[in-house]
């Protein structure tokens, strides 16, 4: 709150007396020539059909076309000497401009990613070669209570929106290792009329230490609606120490109102353990995409495990249980 | 052991000289208003030695038993002999009438405590008259900004009150306002100082070679030193600008006993601006906004002269920003209220007592308090009427953060001049800090046809308050080591404990003057300076109020600096000019990590948000001042680099400080055409401040909610860090000033423009496209010339 008020201040100060300089002076800015480099974000999801890989070339800030997506990259995902993926230019969707490793496979599979270190390696003709390494995390083991708010005035976030259910998790904090987490629920309706389930995502709040909010906007001009979405994140940075650090780790849920024909069925809570480099990156772009657009914010680089180049390899593990 | 060993020696060799010698000891003072004055010369002609007198106005010439020809003298009063048969201590006042009598200046008294002839270096003082003469934006003097304009010093930039001292930062400088720190100096967010002109007596700063007295900032001492109060008539001096007014009054409480001087300052913006806000705002009928700001400072001292020996003061200074909006909407089923506000101030007060123990022996005991605090808040209220049903229902949030850092100390200054040869200095000092970098509380109320529904909810965290404890002692000695050449040598002991935490610190100091001829002197001084506080300041934005004081802790380590600095000074005739080079590493400094968000709402995490690191200055600095004369001021240039090392910032590279400004000019004239007309002018030059720009983009994403679509981000990549700089700084200011003289006192009216040929000083920059597509940068000012008119007046 602090910071919108200082900033709401801050800047109808400064409008007041920059009237007169409202188109400013130009001055010429001679930026060294660039050597593109590959920027490659694989993000892996345990369980999930397949996984995305976004494979692009940095471009001059003087580019008029911005980051070029690179079609015939080839991206390989290995563990030991063994291959797990390997994905070409008959991977690429060139509608979604990315890399998917299920597009050219007649059978939908699980990703299995077996312990252990797994190594990325992207490839490009006209590149060079970038490499990264990460691990899938264990999958969480949460214990969840759950308490439904039969009665209004039961509790409140500081918000101004209603609250009605409230949760409160449990982690094991292994002390070895730095473990994040998304947290999501997803609340499932019937449409009485057409008879069809629908999916909407709840907006939760945790007002715990534990927890770090993240708002992220797609600032791409490729996409045509603005696209965003919040996230729950919870750390054990701050109780690294601490053997029962990620315990009673309490979120309150509000609902939106729905139409009377939607009959409400039942929430599913997830809970995706992040490997280091993957919670560095969602932390790294929230806080990047916060403070851009300030004048008086420097230029930040987003945290990147691409050796030689940027983006992001990280993997994820997801555990679902339904909220009765 | 080597240095008790010489320690001793001095002591030794005081006791014995001791035993022949007789003191001249007193004060002097104004004349006309018993005012003491600071650094007036006590010269004995006979033999070529005198003394200065202290910041009390205290003075004590030890001397062999003789009769002499003292010369008293200051800068701006008559020069004033005295035939003096020393076969005993004397004690003798002295009191000298102001005026310019050319040829009295170039007595020998005034020949003594020439630049050239003074151990110390790297200080300069500029006369508060001169100061009030300066153009100023508004109308509006201000004391800091006129120290800016002295080499080795610069400013943040457009509109900055803030001093960058040597390659330092504004957290790096004590400023002592009658001895009593100040932690937060700035008037609407840094383009005004807190100091009010009319309420200074004497201000000065020092940037290297700093005696063993001083300690606690790395890069200079800012000494401010309030007006007593006149002894023997009231005088009111009064000032209306364009942005403020101000009223000074003074006078006897009890005629050369007890006197008082109370100072207060206003500004008016808002009762200015708010109108054409309000109007252009409010084109709604239900819309109202009702923006506000204000700043007003109170100075006030009382000043008491129990006995010739011994004297009380009590100063004090209130300061306070108030900077807010309010926000209504009113609908017929609807309504909203919406109060912002932010306001800061500090809170200063010191007693003090003088008492002189004997004609050789003066001290000083301080009692001292200074508070700075920050707060923000919101309130919102919001109102519906449900059309259906026609109820009502409310539901309002109110939240408030509160920051604070408040000294309450105590400190023991002696001054001890056993003979000609040595001035001895020492002390004690002990300060409390109590830091709040930051709680936040909020509660939200719900309630229908006005009985509360929902649960009243408040909440509180932040940071933990920290409590620490500062202690330093301090001994030096000014004294002649042979004909020639002038040592002061000291050492400064510092410690601070702080939860289960203490650091210690023993600080030597050494300044050499040897004069290579009558006129010429070459200088030398080495300085340790450490520092338990730091400022956790964006260096981008410069200082702001919302910049959070921090102590040393465990885990963040106090700040180190050492200084060497090499000069020459010489006097032509009423003309000072000083060269002097110097270095200076840093240990320490704190930074924001990359990335870190400067505004975030500090908590106990704020140690995480930062890391520290190493810097180091080096430069030369050129100054020719005139102090006084129909023609007065001074040129001022500086040659500086000013780099810093993080090993988490810039991939641990060294990178050019923020404010690593090449080259500095600064030209300064006063020209008192005739009795009724005095022209001011000022020119500077900087090379602009360097930052940091984006050269080139790539594309990442993240998995949505469902994790089943990815959020294509486009991430920047910068230079490395300051690798760019602005436009060079440069303006114009002038002044025109209209004095009447009268029965009752004088009435001037000042005509002043700022930036006098429009010139766009670079604010803030973007990166833009032009017409073209090409990158490059739109560099936006802040102000144009502004014309302004002030009237003042004093009787």
């Amino acid at each position: 709150m602090k910071n919108h008020i200082i900033v709401v201040l801050l800047i109808s100060l400064v409008s007041c007396t920059n009237s007169y300089w409202s188109d400013g002076i130009t001055t010429e800015i001679n930026l060294p020539n660039h050597v593109s480099q590959i920027s490659a974000t694989v993000i892996i999801e345990q369980g999930a059909i397949g996984f995305s890989a976004l494979v692009s070339a940095s471009s001059s800030l003087d580019s008029q076309t911005g980051p070029d997506v690179i079609e015939d990259a080839v991206i390989s995902v290995m563990s030991g000497d063994n291959t797990l993926y390997n994905l070409d230019a008959n991977h690429f969707d060139s509608r979604s401009l990315l890399y998917n490793s299920s597009l050219s496979s007649l059978v939908s599979i699980p990703n299995d990613i077996p312990n252990g270190q797994i190594d990325l390696i992207v490839s490009s003709s006209n590149y060079e070669e970038v490499y990264a390494t990460s691990y899938m995390p264990e999958k969480p083991s949460p214990v969840i209570n759950y308490s439904p708010e039969v009665e209004v005035d039961s509790l409140y976030d500081g918000s101004l929106l209603e609250i009605t259910d409230q949760i409160e998790l449990s982690l094991l904090n292994n002390l070895d290792l730095d473990e994040s987490y998304l947290v999501e629920i997803n609340a499932f309706f019937l449409d009485v009329q057409s008879q069809e389930i629908e999916q909407r995502n709840l907006d939760i709040y945790s007002q715990d230490p534990r927890v770090r909010e993240l708002n992220i906007n797609s600032n791409s001009s490729d996409m045509d609606d603005e696209y965003n979405s919040r996230y729950s994140l919870i750390s054990d940075e701050t109780v690294s120490n601490i053997y029962n650090g990620l315990e009673n780790i309490t979120f309150f849920i509000t609902r939106d109102e729905k139409p009377s024909y939607y009959e409400f069925q039942y929430m599913i809570c997830r809970i995706s353990s992040l490997s280091p480099s993957l919670a560095e990156h969602y932390n790294s772009v929230d806080s990047y995409l916060n403070q851009s657009g300030s004048p008086f914010a420097e230029p930040d680089l987003m945290y990147s495990n691409i050796s030689s180049g940027f983006g992001c390899f990280g993997m994820m593990n997801t555990y679902e249980e339904q909220l009765n | 052991m080597r240095y008790s060993f010489f320690l001793f020696t001095i002591v030794l060799s005081l006791t014995v000289q001791a035993q022949k010698n007789f003191t001249l000891s007193g004060h002097v003072q104004d004349e006309s208003s018993g005012e003491q004055l600071i650094g007036a010369t006590i010269y004995a002609k006979e033999v070529n030695t005198g003394v200065g007198s202290n910041i009390y106005g205290f003075y004590s010439l030890t001397l062999p038993a003789n009769s002499y020809t003292i010369l008293v003298s200051f800068i701006g009063y008559n020069t004033q002999t005295f035939e003096i048969d020393l076969t005993k201590n004397i004690r003798k006042d002295f009191n000298l009438t102001a005026g310019l009598t050319l040829k009295e200046a170039i007595v020998t008294g005034e020949e003594f405590n020439r630049i050239e002839d003074q151990v110390q270096m790297s200080k300069v003082e500029i006369p508060i008259d001169q100061i009030k003469r300066l153009p100023a934006i508004g109308g509006e003097v201000d004391l800091l900004k006129a120290l800016q304009l002295m080499p080795g010093v610069q400013s943040g930039g457009e509109g900055s009150s803030g001093l960058y001292v040597r390659g330092g930062s504004p957290d790096q400088n004590l400023i002592l306002l009658d001895g009593v720190p100040l932690y937060n100096v700035s008037h609407l967010f840094g383009f005004f100082s807190v100091f009010n002109a009319d309420a200074v007596r004497n201000i000065s700063i020092t940037k290297g070679g700093f005696p063993a007295r001083f300690g606690g900032r790395l890069s200079s001492i800012v000494e401010i030193h309030m007006k007593d109060g006149d002894m023997r008539d009231y005088h009111v001096d009064g000032t209306v600008s364009l942005i403020s007014s101000k009223l000074t009054v003074e006078g006897p409480i009890v005629r050369d006993k007890a006197s008082f001087m109370i100072s207060g300052r206003r500004t008016y913006i808002d009762l200015l601006l708010n109108p054409l806000i309000q109007n252009s705002a409010n084109n709604d009928p239900n819309i109202t906004v009702d923006p506000r700001y204000y700043f007003y400072d109170l100075n006030g001292k009382l000043n008491w002269k129990i006995s010739p020996s011994d004297r009380i003061y009590f100063s004090f200074f209130n300061g306070l920003d108030d900077f807010g909006i309010n926000f209504s909407e009113n609908l017929e089923e609807s309504s909203l209220n919406l109060d912002l506000g932010l306001d800061w101030g500090n809170k200063v007060q010191s007693l003090r007592w003088n008492h002189e123990w004997s004609p050789r022996l003066f001290s000083n005991l301080s009692l001292i308090r200074s508070k700075y605090n920050f707060n923000t808040g919101a309130d919102a209220t919001y109102g519906f009427l449900e059309p259906n049903t026609n109820l009502s229902a409310s539901a309002r949030y109110a939240a408030l953060y509160v920051s604070q850092i408040e000294d309450i100390g105590a400190k023991l200054d002696f001054d001890f001049s056993p003979n000609s040869r040595h001035y001895i200095k020492y002390g004690i000092n002990y300060t409390n800090h109590t830091f709040l970098p930051g709680v936040d509380s909020s509660f939200a109320t719900f309630s229908i046809e006005g009985a509360p529904l929902d649960t009243v909810y408040s909440s509180s965290g932040g940071a933990v308050e920290t409590k620490s404890d500062e202690i330093f002692g301090y001994f030096e000695d000014e004294f002649e080591v042979f004909d020639g050449l002038n040592v002061n040598l000291g050492m400064h002991a510092a410690a601070l404990f702080v939860d289960d935490t203490s650091y210690i610190s023993l600080q030597p100091r050494v300044s050499f003057n040897y004069k290579l001829s009558q006129d010429y002197a070459l200088k030398l001084s080495y300085a340790k300076m450490s520092q338990f506080v730091h400022l956790l300041s964006n260096e981008g934005v410069g200082q702001l109020p919302t910049d959070l004081w921090v102590p040393a802790t465990r885990n963040v380590k106090p700040q180190l600096s050492k200084q060497v600095a090499l000069g020459i000074a010489k006097t032509f005739g009423d003309i000072e000019l000083s060269i002097e080079g110097y270095y200076k590493s840093m240990d320490g400094l704190l930074s924001y990590r990359e990335g870190a968000d400067f505004m975030f709402s500090a908590d106990s995490s704020w140690v995480d948000q930062v890391t520290q690191g190493i810097g180091n200055s080096y430069g030369a600095e050129f100054l020719l001042q005139k102090k006084k004369g129909k023609i007065s001021g001074w040129i001022g240039y500086t040659l500086s680099w000013s780099n810093r090392q993080f090993d988490e910032i810039n991939s641990g590279l060294w990178y050019p400080f923020t404010y690593d400004r090449r080259h500095d000019l600064s030209l300064v004239l006063n020209h008192k055409i005739n009795d009724f007309w005095d022209l001011g002018l000022v020119f500077v030059y900087g090379t602009g401040r360097s930052l940091t720009l984006t050269e080139s983009s790539f594309e990442t994403y993240v998995l949505d909610q469902s994790g089943e679509n990815i959020i294509p981000i486009i991430g920047q990549v910068p230079s490395s860090k300051n690798a760019y700089r602005l436009s060079p700084y440069h303006r114009l200011d002038i002044s025109l000033t209209k004095s009447k003289l009268l029965e009752t006192g004088q009435r001037d009216l000042i005509f002043s423009a700022y930036n006098v040929y429009n010139n766009v000083n670079p604010f803030f920059a973007l990166i833009r496209e032009d017409e073209n597509g090409n990158a490059v940068l739109r560099e936006f000012g802040l102000f144009p010339i502004i014309p302004s008119i002030a009237w003042r007046f004093k009787f």
